[in-house]
């Protein structure tokens, strides 16, 4: 028990529980004896008021029989009797027979007693008596009548309480003692129970737990003994101890882990209480402190000891104190501190934070250092690349020139510009001509260069106020703010088309690149940005469609055209879909004798809606939006299938002559598709002919050359179409595996008047007769271009002289026809 | 002239002052005897004797008779009340009743004289009785002699009685009883007297008789009622084999005493009683001391002794100055 004691100024369990006890005993046994009191003095008045009913139930009947016989005393003896044998205090009898013989209304005797319970006569006229009747506790008054029901008189019985009061209070005092008694031996019980059940045990708790170890564990298990519940309460102790026991085990290595881990921060850490000590630190820590000998207590180091070199806390003039900003804002904070000398910058950023104990109170900070002497720098160095990230983003990276975005932003501001100061603005939109052909051909490096070309020809011929920016790909556009004159817009067009016409060198390669302009201004056109370029991109297309190099104005027309484009386009899907293209063919008759040699495929358009189209309607749409080759290879297995069909018939259709683009030739599956196709049509390799334009093969020759070799390897004639446009170079004439030359009709339309296309004509066939290359002309139209051309050694004629082209069912009754008809000088169609 | 105005005044004072004077005289000489039945030789003797020494003694006296009943005897008690008499002399119905009426005399503060019979309260100034229980003694002794002498003593007694809560018939029982007792001689049955008939006393003897063979001698507490016990003891053919004994006397007890027909009698002196109430109410009124409790001999008279106490029955017991016949 000695252990339960302290000098605390708690109260013992005993006390508590004894002050505990004691009242609710008390208070139980008070209520219980209140309880008590109450029922037995109800009981009491209860039993009083039966006895005097009964005993008035005695009486009535024997007094009545004593008052009609006039036998007072016999009822007074009665009467005594009665009060002495139910302890009743007074009786009293009126009786109206002998008041009726006295001359008086009632005869009043009876027995009343006195103080010492003695029982006299009652006396009417003893104002005592009177005065003890009208006190006592309780009374009640009877008739007294005879048989026939007769009033003889009234008894009238008085009790007193000092009966009930005697036996209360004996009762009181029983309970009194009862109460005494049952209390002390109850907290005796008690007592003793909680002594031995519950102090004793909880002593030896208390005991064992005393003897701990350094931690404050307990080394000694805990005793199970006494009740079931302070048995739990030990068993739970041993094994809340043994959990304490594993957790101080367990926090004891996660402590060493987290040293370690802060020991392996190189960081300086430190925990810095108010008083600037550190109270605990890293190794990184250390280190800083075992170099320094301004040290005054290497047990105790002071923060600015440490960090700063100094036997004072800083002034908080170069920099902020971390300890007192901490302290004052109790919340975190991080501050620069340059630990640097002379010019040598050291940054060193300073992170504190509230160091807070059990109450909540700030007691100090925890402060990790770190140099970011070098961050400082790469911050530096970012915010350089941040602004030119920021110049890229809003430039185009190839060329330099502002893009998209900073396009945008700019036309708003022109905008905004013109209609503040009433000026008028031209936007023109420039798309470079074949483009795709030289990227296609040439690589997308070419194709840079020919853009980087592009941007500085243009940037030599814009204003200075002018804007020249890159949308992408290879359109350009250039903002023309302050006109005085809309011609100018024109003026700034012609430049540029000028400027482009100038061929671009590329490794030794000449480029040539034109381009198409389309101006749209402000405010005839449009007051928006999306209005004007919307509208210079029309008109750039109708520039295209104008033949290209040239600059066209926006016209409301354009808007017409360019929904039309879309139109067409979906159309055009929708077409190649529902296989709404057939092949015509124009047949090409040997002008020496008007026999069949071959015939040139064709595409046409048999649209629901538009009805029959030629190319020129659909194949630009075709190109740019990439289902010329879906087109072509539709043409071409149509054609050879039907060319082998009709030589299989033993209609000797010729050569099949077909129109293949640049971009068809550049498909890496072409000749393995050119292949499957002459198997699966059964046309014969030597009866196939491919005509690629002149400018396409131009665009980028050396791989023309590599790709038509393949062709040729299989066995395909090559033609050059629209020989004498295409700015070829003759050294890579020769080095085309071609078949034949194919003149173009623009040379053929001024025969044989026009001397110049006869000579270009003659040159031309001179050429192909030296190059050993067929010759064929094509937009023969009269027979003077037939005759002028058959005389100069050009026999193969294609046009309308001999036939226009034809859908398959009437090539097939042309070459029927042809069969008997072919000596015939004109067959006319 | 002026002087006789005040003189005739005076005198006429005077006359008022005496007749009251005289009037108070008067109230102050009267007294009450209340008794219970006069037909009752007995009580009607008891009267005499009252009459006669409130005569002597120049009281007026107003005789209530009460018939046995306790109502009239109220009535008679607080008439003599409301007339505020003197003092009352009572000779109760029962002991019980004369509890009340000394309640109610007290009240008015009117002196009570008890004469025979007794009260169960104590406010009385004076009790005369008789000594029932020696006299009844001295009357078995009487018996008892006789009973022996006539070789009757293993024969039993029977009791003819008076209300035996009466304290008179009480003490007269106990006093025959021991003398019963003493001689050995034992008792037959006690039956009290309630309609105080002759045929009752008779059908009580005849009962007696027929339920106890043995039955020698039958004692009346009473005296006129003698003839039924009489005629039942003839009627039993037992005329000579039953002893007969009385108490009190009748006139013709001094025939019948000697004739033997009554064996003997324990006579009261009622005559004696009355006289002895007034003086001693009497000597209340003067303020004088006297004895709460008057007990006046009984006379034990048999064959033997008749003749010498004659004189004395005579006039205390049958008051003899006036005979009823």
């Amino acid at each position: 028990m000695k252990f339960l004691k302290n000098n605390s100024k708690k109260k013992s369990l005993y006390v508590t529980l004894g002050i505990i006890i004691g009242t609710a005993v008390g208070i139980i046994t008070s209520f219980h004896a209140t309880y008590d009191y109450l029922v037995l003095k109800n009981k009491i008045v209860h039993e009083m008021k039966n006895n005097s009913k009964l005993t008035a139930e005695s009486l009535q009947k024997n007094i009545a029989t004593l008052m009609a016989s006039y036998s007072v005393n016999e009822y007074e003896n009665l009467i005594r009797n009665e009060i002495q044998n139910r302890d009743i205090f007074a009786i009293i009898v009126e009786d109206y027979n002998m008041g009726e013989i006295l001359g008086e209304t009632s005869y009043i005797s009876g027995k009343i007693r006195d103080e010492k319970l003695n029982i006299l006569d009652y006396d009417e006229q003893d104002t005592l008596q009177n005065k003890q009747l009208q006190e006592t506790y309780y009374s009640e008054h009877y008739d007294i009548q005879n048989v026939q029901g007769k009033k003889l008189g009234k008894i009238a019985i008085y009790t007193t309480n000092d009966s009930i009061n005697e036996e209360l209070n004996l009762t009181i005092i029983h309970t009194v003692i009862n109460t005494i008694i049952i209390s002390l031996l109850l907290a005796l019980a008690l007592f003793t129970s909680i002594r031995f059940f519950i102090l004793k045990p909880l002593s030896n708790i208390v005991r064992a737990i005393s003897l701990s170890d350094e931690n404050g564990i307990p080394t000694q298990a805990i005793p199970d003994e006494g009740a079931l519940e302070i048995s739990i309460l030990s068993n739970t102790m041993n094994t809340m101890i043994g959990s304490i026991k594993n957790s101080s085990a367990t926090l004891n290595e996660h402590h060493k882990y987290l040293q370690s881990i802060i020991n392996g921060i190189s960081d300086p850490i430190m925990v810095i209480r108010e008083d600037y000590t550190v109270e605990l630190m890293n190794n990184a820590t250390r280190k800083i402190a075992k170099n320094m000998d301004m040290v005054a207590d290497p047990a105790h180091p002071k923060c600015y000891e440490i960090s700063h070199h100094r036997t004072t806390p800083c002034d908080g003039v170069e920099h902020l104190c971390p300890l007192k900003e901490v302290m004052r804002l109790k919340k975190n904070i991080t501050v620069l501190h340059d630990h640097g000398e002379g010019t040598t910058s050291h940054f060193v950023e300073l992170s504190s934070s509230p160091l807070f104990d059990t109450n909540g109170v700030c007691v100090g900070i925890i402060e990790s250092a770190r140099d970011i002497t070098a961050h400082i720098k790469a911050q530096d160095e970012l915010r350089k690349q941040k602004s030119s990230l920021h110049f890229q983003a809003s430039h185009d990276a190839l060329t330099g020139l502002a893009n998209r975005v900073l396009f945008d932003e700019r036309l708003e501001k022109s905008i905004a510009f013109s209609k503040r100061n009433e000026t008028k603005m031209a936007l023109l939109f420039i798309d470079l001509d074949h483009f795709k052909e030289i990227n296609d051909s040439l690589g997308h490096k070419a194709g840079d260069k020919v853009l980087k070309s592009v941007t500085l020809r243009l940037n030599e011929i814009i204003r200075k106020e002018d804007t020249l920016a890159r949308l992408g790909g290879d359109e350009f556009t250039i903002i023309m703010e302050g006109l005085k004159d809309v011609q100018d817009a024109s003026i700034l067009a012609q430049k540029i088309l000028l400027a482009l016409t100038e061929p671009i060198m590329l490794n030794n390669i000449e480029v040539y690149i034109g381009c198409s302009i389309g101006i749209s201004l402000y405010p005839e056109n449009g007051v928006t940005p999306q209005d004007l370029l919307k509208y210079a991109d029309a008109a750039m297309y109708k520039a295209k469609d104008e033949g290209r190099n040239n600059f066209q104005y926006y016209s409301a027309e354009m808007t017409e055209q360019a929904f039309e484009r879309v139109e067409m386009e979906t159309k055009l899907r929708g077409g190649l879909k529902n296989k709404e293209f057939v092949v015509y063919y124009q047949p090409q008759i040997d002008g020496t004798n008007g026999s069949l040699s071959g015939m040139e495929a064709l595409v046409r358009w048999q649209s629901p809606s538009m009805g029959l189209l030629s190319p020129s309607k659909f194949l630009p749409i075709a190109e740019t939006t990439g289902l010329l080759i879906e087109l072509d290879r539709f043409v071409m297995k149509s054609a050879m299938t039907q060319h082998a069909k009709w030589h299989k018939e033993g209609l000797n259709p010729g050569v099949l002559a077909m129109n293949l683009t640049v971009k068809q030739l550049q498909q890496k599956d072409f000749l393995p598709m050119l292949e499957a196709l002459i198997k699966e049509t059964h046309c014969c390799v030597e009866h196939i002919e491919l005509e690629v334009t002149e400018g396409q093969i131009m665009t980028n020759p050396t791989k023309a050359i590599e790709i038509l070799k393949g062709i040729s390897e299989l066995g395909v004639k090559l033609a050059v179409d629209d020989f004498g446009t295409g700015y070829s170079s003759l050294s890579y004439l020769k080095k085309l595996p071609i078949n034949k030359l194919k003149i173009d009709q623009s040379f053929i339309h001024g025969l044989p008047e026009d001397k110049k296309d006869a000579a270009l004509t003659k040159s031309i066939i001179a050429l192909a007769r030296n190059l050993n290359l067929s010759i064929i002309a094509e937009g023969v139209e009269t027979k003077e271009q037939k005759e002028f051309l058959v005389q100069n050694g050009c026999t193969s004629i294609q046009g309308y002289f001999y036939s226009r082209p034809i859908p398959a069912d009437e090539m097939q009754k042309f070459l029927s026809q042809a069969k008997t008809l072919l000596q015939s000088s004109i067959i006319q169609f | 002239m002026n002087i006789l105005k005040p003189l005739f005044g005076i005198t006429l004072l005077c006359f008022f002052t005496s007749l009251y004077a005289a009037e108070i005289q008067t109230i102050e000489k009267e007294l009450v005897y209340i008794v219970p039945d006069t037909r009752i030789e007995f009580w009607e003797i008891m009267a005499r004797g009252v009459q006669n020494k409130a005569d002597s003694l120049g009281y007026a006296l107003e005789v209530y008779i009460s018939h046995n009943d306790a109502k009239t005897e109220l009535q008679s008690v607080a008439k003599a009340l409301k007339e505020r008499v003197a003092g009352v002399i009572i000779s109760p119905t029962t002991s019980s009743a004369c509890a009340t009426i000394l309640k109610l005399a007290k009240k008015k503060n009117i002196p009570v004289v008890i004469s025979d019979i007794g009260s169960e309260g104590d406010e009385y100034v004076s009790y005369i009785s008789s000594n029932n229980k020696e006299g009844a003694y001295k009357l078995g002794k009487i018996l008892a002699k006789k009973l022996i002498e006539l070789g009757f003593n293993d024969g039993r007694v029977g009791i003819i009685a008076i209300p035996q809560k009466r304290l008179n018939g009480q003490a007269r029982t106990a006093g025959f009883m021991q003398a019963m007792d003493e001689a050995n001689i034992k008792g037959a049955d006690i039956k009290q007297q309630s309609t105080w008939s002759e045929e009752e006393t008779y059908t009580f003897s005849k009962e007696m008789i027929e339920a106890y063979p043995d039955l020698r001698a039958i004692w009346l507490q009473g005296s006129d009622r003698y003839k039924g016990a009489l005629r039942a003891i003839a009627h039993a053919g037992k005329k000579g084999e039953i002893l007969l004994l009385t108490f009190d006397a009748e006139p013709e007890f001094l025939e019948l005493i000697p004739s033997g027909v009554v064996v003997a009698s324990a006579m009261q002196q009622p005559y004696l009683m009355g006289q002895e109430a007034v003086l001693a109410m009497d000597k209340h009124l003067r303020g004088e001391a006297l004895e709460k409790n008057i007990q006046l001999p009984i006379l034990a008279i048999s064959a033997e002794n008749i003749e010498q106490m004659l004189p004395i029955i005579k006039k205390n017991v049958l008051g003899i100055e006036k005979i009823k016949k």
